[in-house]
């Protein structure tokens, strides 16, 4: 029994689970339809201030001032919806806006007063709860302090080279000082700060001499009288602002008070004075400048040991975390350098390979012609072979100077070319090239190694008609060279460049590698080290701070101040974050901040209320007329609408700025309480409330939320007509399916399921030239016509004769016969007898119909064109589009729909599943 | 006969007659206005009607009038419209019939001849309470020889969609000694003592004030009125016709502010064509001002421009046989979107169906113990995804739940609860899918459930214990007893479940709207469209509109669906029940 009990236990959770899982979009449904804040831009999933103000903009909407604005001036120039009406009943409408404006202005004044009352309520409450914060905060004080000793109580004991060493790495960033945390970080280090310890003790005693001196200047002049005594006296009463005990700045009070004031008008004074009273004076002021200038001079000796003991600290890296620390670190810094290093080499081989490929290409682009001259010479070759072997002599001077010429041009064409071959030899991606230029260049030599025997045969007509082919080859060739040398120049250089780059990039790699290989030897130790390290840290941070908490708090500012000083420390070490923990003050100070906003507000409102009361009165006082000129055909318009709309919208936006930030921290207030603040919570609601119908009084409001209403209203007409109208007929039609036996009656059976299964896509195309057509004979079944929806809906009714028919069928044929036998005709006995039968599937049928017809937009999207004529349906299509991020409209909207509907439902599930699954659809 | 029965009767008749009356009047202008499909539908609907009432073997068909006349008009004549579509190009660019497209080219275009005659022209309109109307006369003055004309209010002839005036005519008549009659109506012009004509008076009283004429800088002040109430909306289309037939239109190259003759553009001519060698006399359209011949080629009238170009000046609807069939396997750009278009409506049937059984069932097994308290309570809640309307589930999904930005998936769950990227819920293929399919597992699960439920508890308590006496454990119970006869029951409704998501429109369309879009379709198909969607994105949404192809997809989707429901029928036994 127990092992069954712990079963249904684990049943029962599992149930519980997927239903929470099922309903949460139902759920967040419900919740953000009420949420008072953006829920769209919220970090909440759900809030608890609530408002059923969406559904009231939707139900019941309500013409905010803003609206009220346009409307008033539609309504006066008869534009807009306002088209068309009579003359009187614009008057009246614009009365009846009038009426509502002055009653909005009214509304809004009782808000602004809502705000203040509970504003000052709370701020006048606030004041004698002040004793206590200050109680509490120093109640979380020694709650701080026993949370510090615990966690350094879990931290133990550190080496003293360790806390050394991190006491360095704070000073290199902590400037000397006598007061705050410094003199506690060295006394921690103990004699390793004595260097910084004897320069702050001689600076210690030249700070009090320097006060001293100067009140004793002070007393020097006391007596006396001269002209800038008044400046001196400040000047030597702000030496303050110069020399503290945690920073001095002589050379700043030498130029700004010494030189200007102190020592040239008591120079001035001295010189009228006795001897020994000028003696006196200008013994105590010099001894005052020097006590200043050695303090500042021993300021440096400070800060240069400070620097220097830090560095000292440095050093002890090793010995506090152990040599491979040490080297880990190292390592970890030049590896960084070797990857940058590494990148940049990287970057610069793409660059110099990207550019030796160009440089291929071009190559490629001179080789043809290389080649196509090298095979003419070496065509040529054979033929002059044969006239040189024959020894013939034939030349003349002119054919010995043409050819001399060619040889020539050939032979320093071939130098160029063996030049480059020599180049690029050793170059792998150009072979073909070098190859092609060393046959070329072999062909040369050819040439001019015959140069005599040629010169001999120059005369000859082969020769010389070889010769011309040598001038075309050489003026071939002349093109392309001196690019290719140009090139070729380049390519060696580039590729030199580029194997130096490789090598480079490979010995980088090395280094990398043996780095990080060395890193991940001693990952494990360093990383010990590091925590050590972090936890030293973290034990010098706590301790420092422990000093702070000794202070008891006394005031809201000590509280403050405290405040500001623990938030870094508790974030980092111990994850709280202070405006929690010291909630009993930032609440105060949220409270004051929200307070601002909405007196800032509220300054503003208040004016914007009396300038729109102004205008109002001025508008309705002239408004009539203006309706009667323009319907006696001016087109005179009104000033005031503008001048109205420009005040609402610079006054208002700022007026929203200011109650949305205090509404913010208002609902902050409310959420995150202090220990004291519950007793407020309904005055602050009462102030959330207040601000938040302010901001619906004078918002801009949508004009889609004015169609809503008649949205439903169509939906309902049409569902319900479809409803009644396809019932009616397919109880009818389904009558003689089930009791007769006529032709037909199979196939008849057949089509209707034939039927509903034909996509209805394509229909609509139909529809709406049906409905065209129809309009044209009977107005209200046109287009854009509820009717004319009704009538498209109503073909869908094969599926109901089914439906019916099958419940027709369970009723017995007794009782008809019955019924006919006492004289009832065929038609009597249905409906006297089966229709008050059949009751329950005509209302499962009516029913289906009716979700059915309510959940359809797709015909409706596409025949009803005019806003107002729209069903719920089609409403909420637009309405998602346009409300994409307003989640509050949105969800509002649709849950009016859909609660019906799901109500309808729940109640009549036994019925609608029945009638559902009986035909095996699910819709 | 009793006397009560007659009254019945007459009453009927009466009906019949009033019945026959409409639909002849219907027939007649639905003869006249070119629509043959509804015509036919409405002469057998008339017959099948008078047939039934007035012959006595009827009877039991006079119970199914009322549902054959919606049945007839609204789904009938509908599928035999889609069907006669599937078989044409009707879409962007073949909006009309080939004798619609005709008589738009001879009646819309029109030019402006070399040499116009010019009116310069006033507004006189009528006052109401000393309000300007926009009821007006226009008095035209020809440039070249002074005479004057007049042109009452046009009657509008074409409107757009928005129901603005496309064309709007009026016959002008020419002024003769201060007078002329338009409309059967005489008009008498008074003048001012300096010769100006001050208004237009007609005999049956109203008169007609001078308002306006860009000529005349006097009248400034009412220009506005003018522009937005007369020439923004009578005017701007209107075309006047003289006596000689010439057509005056507002003149472009005077920036409106005169009259002009236009001349149309188009007109028809016989010609002799060649047609197989054979020569044809035809009726061709042709281009007055170029006097070329119009191309006439793949249901498009095609222009010759001085180039020798062709270019498309109007298309019509014409068959183009089972070129809409063909195109789905032939035309890669449109046969590649419509495979994957295709193969994603079963994949998403098939998982929707899977998804919701699979969690339907295990509900419904966790529910199944009559010891188990709140079973009802538990079932109630778990229900409701199904009985909220679906579109507003879909619509809810999407806003809320899918935004990428704000929506509570990304920002609460995927980003809050698991720190992840956020997912591109509706604009990746991939994410798309489960989207719709997580949204359709949701509404689709309490239905399984519910069906499962009913299955599982008709199924009798004595096989179990049977079973548990011979030592069955509770999976071999479940695979051998509970599965197979739930199976029974259920998988007829899993067939029409299944036929059902086939079409499920709602559940794709409102979710991501088939987005995102396959990348290179020339058609707009999307990663989630299913057919049904698909459909209607071709003919309803996009650049341009398909209804031929459209069509041709509905006809592919009828048949799948009418083969499953076979399917299901021969599961259910419902083909008996219709024998019986």
């Amino acid at each position: 029994m127990a092992v069954e009990r712990r079963k249904y236990w684990i049943r029962h959770l599992i149930l519980i689970v997927v239903v929470v899982v099922v309903l949460f979009p139902m759920v967040w449904l419900v919740s953000t339809s009420v949420r008072r804040d953006q829920a769209a831009f919220s970090s909440n999933l759900f809030s608890s201030r609530i408002t059923f103000q969406h559904y009231r903009n939707l139900l019941f909407p309500e013409r905010s001032v803003g609206r009220l604005i346009l409307d008033l001036q539609s309504a006066t120039y008869a534009t807009g919806e306002y088209r068309g009406r009579s003359q009187e009943d614009l008057k009246k409408t614009v009365e009846r806006y009038l009426v509502k404006f002055e009653a909005l202005m009214d509304e809004s004044e009782e808000m602004v007063a809502s705000v203040e009352n509970g504003t000052s309520a709370i701020e006048r409450d606030l004041k004698e709860k002040e004793s206590l914060i200050i109680r509490e905060m120093d109640e979380v004080r020694l709650s701080d302090k026993a949370l510090f000793e615990e966690r350094l109580r879990e931290i133990g004991n550190l080496s003293e080279v360790k806390m050394a060493y991190a006491v360095g790495e704070i000073l290199q960033t902590t400037a000397p000082s006598l007061e705050g945390v410094y003199p506690f970080y060295i006394d921690l280090l103990g004699e390793r700060a004595d260097p910084i310890v004897e320069s702050l003790e001689t600076y210690r005693k030249l700070y009090e001499d320097v006060f001293h001196y100067r009140d004793e200047t002070l007393g020097a002049i006391k007596e006396l009288e001269f002209e800038n005594k008044a400046e001196v006296v400040s000047s030597l009463e702000s030496i303050e602002n110069y020399i503290s005990l945690s920073s001095i700045d002589y050379s700043e009070w030498r130029k700004v008070e010494w030189l200007r004031v102190i020592n040239r008008y008591l120079r001035d004074v001295e010189s009228t004075m006795p001897e020994v009273e000028q003696e006196a004076l200008n013994g105590v002021r010099t001894k005052l400048y020097d006590s200043f200038k050695a303090a500042g001079d021993v300021w440096e000796e400070a800060e240069a040991a400070a620097e220097n003991v830090s560095q000292n600290l440095s050093s002890l890296a090793e010995e506090a975390f152990g040599p491979e620390y040490y080297e880990y670190v190292s390592a970890t810094e030049e590896l960084g350098v070797v990857l940058a290093e590494k990148e940049a080499v990287e970057k610069a081989l793409t660059t110099s390979e990207s550019a030796l490929a160009e440089l291929e290409d071009s190559f490629e682009v001179a080789l043809p012609t290389i080649l196509s001259e090298k095979r003419k010479l070496s065509a040529l070759i054979p033929p002059l072979q044969i006239v040189i072997s024959k020894g013939v002599e034939e030349h003349t001077a002119f054919s010995e100077a043409k050819l001399k010429n060619s040889l020539d041009e050939v032979d320093s064409a071939s130098k160029t070319i063996a030049l480059l071959q020599q180049q690029l030899t050793q170059m792998q991606n150009v072979q073909e090239l070098s190859s092609g230029l060393s046959e070329l260049s072999g062909e040369m030599a050819w040439f001019s190694d015959n140069k005599d025997a040629l010169t001999n045969a120059s005369g000859n007509s082969e020769v010389s008609k070889g010769i011309d082919v040598i001038n075309i080859a050489i003026s071939n060739l002349s093109r392309v060279l001196p690019a290719l040398e140009k090139s070729v120049s380049e390519y060696v250089e580039v590729s030199e460049n580029t194997t130096f780059l490789r090598e480079k990039l490979k010995s980088l790699d090395e280094r990398s590698e043996m780095l990080s290989n060395r890193m991940d030897e001693l990952k494990e130790k360093a990383d010990r080290a590091q925590a050590e390290y972090s936890m030293a840290l973290e034990f010098i941070r706590i301790k420092s701070t422990l000093a702070l908490v000794e202070e008891e708090i006394t005031t809201l500012e000590d509280g403050r101040a405290y405040i500001s000083k623990m938030t870094d420390i508790l974030d980092t070490y111990f994850g709280i974050k202070s405006s929690n923990r010291y909630r009993t003050l930032g609440w105060y100070d949220d409270f004051d901040r929200a307070n601002r906003e909405a007196q800032d507000g509220t300054v503003l409102l208040n004016k914007l209320i009396s300038s729109m009361r102004y205008m109002k009165e001025e508008l309705s006082s002239k408004v009539n007329n203006y309706i009667e000129l323009r319907f006696l055909g001016t087109t005179i318009t009104l000033d005031d609408f503008g001048t109205m709309q420009e005040t609402y919208n610079s006054l208002f936006q700022q007026v929203n700025a200011s109650y949305q930030r205090a509404s913010r921290l208002i609902s902050d207030l409310i959420e995150k309480p202090a220990s004291y603040s519950a007793s407020y919570d309904g005055e602050l609601r009462e102030i959330d409330r207040a601000l938040f119908r302010a901001n619906q009084i004078w918002v801009q409001k949508e004009s889609t939320y004015f169609y809503f209403v008649r949205w439903l209203l169509n939906s309902v007409i049409v569902a319900l007509s479809v409803s009644l109208i396809s019932v009616a007929v397919a109880a009818l039609a389904a009558y003689p399916f089930s009791r007769m036996r006529f032709r037909g009656r199979k196939q008849g059976l057949l089509g209707l399921l034939l039927i509903q299964m034909f996509p209805t896509i394509m229909f609509m195309v139909a529809l709406y030239a049906l409905l065209q057509f129809m309009g044209s004979l009977i107005p209200f079944l046109g287009l854009n016509t509820l009717g004319g929806l009704i009538f498209a809906y109503s073909g869908g009714i094969a599926f109901n004769i089914w439906l019916i028919k099958g419940y027709y069928d369970t009723i017995s044929n007794s009782l008809e016969e019955a019924a006919m036998i006492d004289g009832a005709t065929k038609f009597q006995a249905f409906s006297r007898v089966i229709l008050p039968l059949a009751r329950p599937i005509l209302a499962v049928v009516a029913i289906l119909t009716f979700m059915n017809i309510f959940n359809e937009y797709l015909i409706a999207r596409i025949l009803l064109q005019d806003m107002n004529k729209w069903t719920y349906a089609v409403g909420l299509w637009q309405f998602s589009g346009r409300f994409e991020t307003s989640w509050g409209p949105f969800t509002a909207a649709a849950l009016i729909g859909a609660v019906p509907m799901v109500i309808f439902f729940l109640v009549l599930q036994d019925y609608i599943v029945g009638g559902l699954t009986q035909g095996g659809v699910k819709e | 006969m009793s006397g009560r029965r007659f009254v019945i009767f007459l009453f009927l008749l009466a009906i019949l007659a009033i019945f026959n009356a409409f639909s002849l009047w219907s027939i007649y202008l639905l003869f006249a206005d070119g629509n043959f499909g509804l015509l036919v539908t409405m002469i057998a609907l008339t017959l099948l009607i008078d047939i039934i009432a007035l012959n006595p073997k009827g009877y039991p068909y006079r119970y199914m009038i009322p549902a054959m006349i919606l049945l007839f008009i609204l789904t009938l004549y509908p599928m035999y419209y889609t069907f006669r579509t599937a078989f044409t190009n009707y879409g962007t660019g073949h909006l009309f019939t080939r004798q619609q497209s005709i008589q738009k080219l001879l009646s819309d275009y029109f030019y402006i001849p070399k040499s116009p005659e010019e009116f310069e022209f006033s507004i006189f309109i009528e006052l109401e309470e000393y309000k300007p109307t926009d009821r007006f006369i226009a008095l035209l003055k020809s440039k070249e020889t002074g005479e004057l004309y007049a042109a009452p209010r046009p009657q509008p002839i074409t409107r757009d969609a928005e129901g603005n005036i496309t064309l709007a005519t009026a016959k002008m008549a020419q002024v003769s000694t201060d007078s002329f009659s338009a409309g059967g109506i005489s008009y008498t012009l008074s003048r001012s003592p300096d010769d100006k004509i001050l208004s237009i008076r007609a005999d049956s009283g109203e008169r007609f004030i001078y308002f306006y004429s860009p000529q005349d800088d006097s009248t400034r002040p009412n220009a506005s009125f003018y522009f937005s109430e007369i020439r923004g909306i009578w005017l701007r289309n209107a075309e006047f016709t003289d006596s000689e037939g010439n057509q005056v239109r507002l003149f472009p190259n005077s920036l409106y502010t005169t009259f002009a003759t236009t001349e149309r553009k188009y007109a028809l001519r016989t010609e002799t064509t060649f047609d197989a060698g054979r020569a044809v006399q035809g009726t061709v359209v042709y281009n007055r001002q170029t006097d070329r011949t119009l191309v006439e080629e793949g249901g498009f009238f095609y222009d010759i421009d001085e180039n020798g170009n062709e270019f498309t000046v109007e298309g019509y609807i014409s068959d183009v046989g089972f070129w809409n069939f063909v195109r789905m396997f032939r035309d890669p750009k449109i046969s590649g979107p419509f495979f994957q278009v295709f193969g994603w409506t079963f994949t998403w049937a098939g998982l929707s169906v899977l998804f919701s059984f699979a969690i339907g069932l295990a509900l419904a097994i966790t529910l199944n113990d009559r010891r188990l308290k709140g079973k009802k309570i538990y079932r109630t809640l778990l229900i409701i995804p199904w009985a909220v309307p679906a579109f507003i589930s879909a619509l809810v999904w999407r806003n809320g739940f899918f935004n990428e930005t704000y929506g509570v998936l990304n920002r609460f769950i995927v980003q809050g609860l698991f720190g992840l990227e956020p997912i591109k819920w509706l604009n990746d293929a991939f994410w798309a899918k489960v989207s719709v399919l997580l949204v359709n597992t949701w509404l689709g699960f309490p239905y399984m459930m519910t069906v499962s439920l009913g299955a599982l508890q008709s199924i009798p308590e004595e096989f179990y214990e049977a079973s548990s006496i011979d030592g069955a454990t509770r999976f071999q119970r479940f695979r051998k007893i509970t599965f197979p006869l739930l199976m029974v029951t259920v998988a007829p409704l899993l067939v029409g479940s299944f036929a059902f998501n086939f079409n499920n429109f709602t559940g794709i369309y409102l979710v991501t709207q088939g987005g995102p879009a396959i990348v290179g379709a020339s058609t707009p198909a999307g990663a989630t469209d299913i057919l049904i969607s698909y459909t209607f994105k071709l003919a309803f949404e996009g650049r341009g509109q398909d209804f031929g192809f459209a069509s041709a997809i509905s006809i592919l989707i009828f048949i799948i669906v009418a083969g499953f429901s076979w399917i299901n029928f021969k599961l259910s036994g419902s083909f008996e029940e219709v024998s019986r």
